[in-house]
């Protein structure tokens, strides 16, 4: 049944070209240049260290490497990365 | 930015999180509503980041059930420098008295920078501005540019162009003097006569002379007119010049009184100080004590560079004076009074060593007890002067 609503809310979202972040409770990722990363509506962070963060995400998790990563902000929904980003990788459950 | 802002003025505080389970400490901080911002991992088991003093006094509880410390190792903010300051006091107050003489002083012209002038000098602009009350020190609401800029040009005819401003506390005159025809370029113009006079010789080089020795010219009268007639007969206008002498009179008068008051000094001084701010002079000390005295002063103006700064400290001595007549003989006192004339007409440009012939009269001044003495001076010299015709 969940699966279905989810597969329904994905159709009209596709059809009305409705935001699928805010519908579908999904992360908006933006990227400036390899220096900073802001996700927003993430669901914590699972891994920090200075050279791999872990994020958990509706849907999964993303992992992002690189050197010198800092957390320059994090709330509830908003995290910001600064540092020198090599690779992002992203995980299903 | 605007963030980082309200944190400062709110206030913050920068901890260190030490344990094994920070990432889940993190996320219920983030989890709470609490930011936290600049979180570093320092080591594997301690992260450094800042938080808001409000949200700092909420972690307790969010701690329990974690193996994590939480220390504070910093502060910040506007409510951590108030504090400091509050203890400060003085320091508070001075800053804010110096804040508010820098204001009071940037009320005020410091420097008067005076440029664009070649026939007229800067320091007769500045006398002019000074008797109008511009000068150093002059507060800068008392100065109407307007009026100074026409007040220049009226009191300069040879400048075309005045332009008066304030910069900050310098205050800027330029001034663009009127360029007269180079003699060279002008094509028409008469020789006239630059002042009254008893013609003695003509010596035309160019243009046609109308006058011959022996003649009586004023002052502006045409001695040689650049009109001539060329071969054919035609009228031609052309560039007069030449030497004309002249004799000529100059008079001025002296006086001299048949006794003079002598100041003696009796011996006795007094000492006292004055301070001028600005326009504003206090005074220090008694008033001279003597009936009659001289006075002479001393002041000290501190100067910063070449900069005079607006106060001084002034030292009068007063000595105290007996005054006595004494009389002058008649011969003293004319020639006393024949020399004043001398000086008179030197002060108006007679060479005395040119004149060639002088008249003396006098003229006792029996209400005032002196002599009045008339002197007449005859002169040769050039009175040719070009006048171009525009």
């Amino acid at each position: 049944m969940e699966r279905g609503l989810k597969k329904a809310a994905k159709k009209l979202v596709s059809t009305m070209e409705l935001p699928a972040d805010a519908i579908l409770d999904l992360p908006r990722i933006t990227m400036i240049g390899n220096t900073e990363l802001m996700v927003e509506n993430h669901k914590g962070i699972e891994k920090y260290t200075s050279t791999e963060v872990r994020i958990r995400i509706t849907g999964g998790h993303m992992a992002i490497h690189g050197r010198r990563l800092i957390v320059r902000f994090i709330d509830k929904d908003d995290l910001k990365l600064e540092g020198v980003i090599t690779n992002i990788d992203m995980g299903d459950q | 930015m605007i963030t980082r802002l309200w944190a400062w003025l709110v206030g913050y505080v920068v901890i260190k999180l030490k344990g094994a389970q920070l990432e889940a400490l993190v996320n219920r901080i983030a989890g709470g509503g609490y930011g936290i911002w600049d979180l570093e991992r320092v080591t594997a088991n301690i992260m450094i980041g800042k938080i808001r003093i409000k949200h700092f006094k909420k972690l307790r509880p969010l701690l329990s059930g974690l193996n994590v410390r939480v220390g504070i190792v910093g502060r910040a903010g506007l409510p951590f420098f108030a504090a400091k300051v509050s203890r400060r006091k003085g320091l508070v107050v001075g800053l804010a008295l110096l804040a508010a003489l820098f204001y009071h002083l940037a009320g005020f012209v410091w420097m008067i920078e005076i440029a664009g002038g070649e026939q007229i000098s800067a320091a007769a602009i500045s006398d002019l501005l000074a008797r109008e009350g511009v000068r150093v020190g002059a507060p800068k609401s008392q100065i109407d540019l307007n009026y100074l800029e026409n007040l220049l040009l009226i009191s300069f005819p040879e400048l075309s162009w005045v332009g008066a401003r304030i910069k900050g506390v310098l205050m800027q005159i330029e001034v663009t003097e009127r360029a007269s025809p180079h003699r060279a370029e002008v094509q028409y113009g008469d020789v006239v006569a630059a002042q009254n006079g008893l013609i003695t010789q003509v010596v035309p080089f160019r243009g046609t002379p109308l006058v011959t020795v022996g003649s009586t010219v004023k002052k502006g009268d045409i001695l040689i007119s650049g009109e001539y007639y060329d071969q054919y007969g035609r009228r031609q206008q052309g560039s007069a010049e030449g030497i004309v002498r002249a004799r000529v009179w100059y008079d001025a008068f002296g006086e001299a009184a048949f006794s003079k008051i002598t100041a003696i000094e009796t011996g006795n001084y007094h000492t006292s100080y004055s301070v001028a701010i600005g326009k504003w002079v206090l005074r220090l000390g008694r008033p001279a004590p003597f009936a009659n005295h001289a006075s002479e002063a001393h002041t000290w103006q501190p100067r910063i560079g070449g900069l005079k700064l607006p106060f001084a400290v002034t030292k009068h001595i007063y000595a105290e004076v007996d005054y006595r007549t004494t009389s002058i003989a008649v011969d003293q006192a004319r020639a006393l009074a024949l020399e004043r004339a001398w000086q008179q007409l030197a002060a108006s440009g007679v060479d005395r060593d040119q004149v060639k012939d002088t008249q003396v009269t006098e003229h006792y001044l029996m209400d005032q007890d002196g002599i009045r003495v008339g002197l007449i001076v005859e002169l040769e010299h050039d009175i040719a002067e070009f006048a171009p015709r525009l």
